[in-house]
């Protein structure tokens, strides 16, 4: 354990010594669990547990934090294209965790069925931990 | 609550963090451009699935 709270001192000091890896690997991770969301949300409407209206809002809030994730890619390669420029990959990552945080947007993902609400609920959850974890990961660079 | 559990249970999440951390540099001997271009490869496959599937859909009544 004293090697973890190492680790993680090590870290929020000092940042991570390939930020410009870090950050893009959020933007693949993002990118599957999107896919991945699109895929399952898909067949509950299939299977009957989601309307067609909530495939339609989930769908659509998937597809905006798509287009957040490919402005964040872009941002992370401006971030490494000016390498004098500190904390841009940070604020690229803190700049997608706000857009993607939006209130309205979220309380807009209601599903009717608790079983499918709890999977929607987890897959939202689950990308914002990547992306705060991520922010952490880079230590401000 | 007892504080050995709760200094447990702090330790299990940091465990958890670590996991996670790690999963992050895991990069599976990717370079970065490598990562960079995949990622641009599946946002493009979600919008054109996202697409799909919306058309799929039948129209709101």
């Amino acid at each position: 354990m004293k090697k973890v709270l190492a680790l993680l001192l090590f870290v929020s000091l000092t940042g991570c010594t390939d930020p410009y890896g870090v950050a893009a690997k959020l933007a693949q991770d993002v990118a599957v669990s999107v896919n991945q969301a699109d895929v399952t949300i898909d067949q509950f409407r299939v299977d009957g547990t989601v309307t067609n209206d909530e495939e339609r809002t989930i769908l659509g809030y998937l597809g905006s934090l798509n287009t957040l994730d490919g402005n964040y890619l872009a941002c992370v390669q401006d971030a490494h294209a000016s390498p004098t420029k500190v904390g841009g990959f940070t604020a690229c990552a803190q700049s997608l965790a706000s857009a993607m945080g939006n209130p309205a947007t979220l309380a807009a993902l209601h599903v009717s069925n608790p079983a499918s609400q709890a999977k929607v609920t987890a897959v939202v959850q689950g990308i914002t931990t990547l992306v705060e974890t991520t922010i952490t990961a880079l230590g401000g660079k | 609550m007892d504080p050995v559990t709760t200094i447990n249970e702090a330790l299990a999440a940091l465990d958890a963090l670590l996991n996670i951390i790690n999963a992050i540099r895991g990069q599976g001997g990717m370079t970065d451009d490598q990562i960079v271009a995949a990622a641009q490869s599946q946002i493009l496959a979600n919008q054109t699935q996202i697409v799909a599937l919306l058309g799929a859909l039948p129209p709101k009544a």
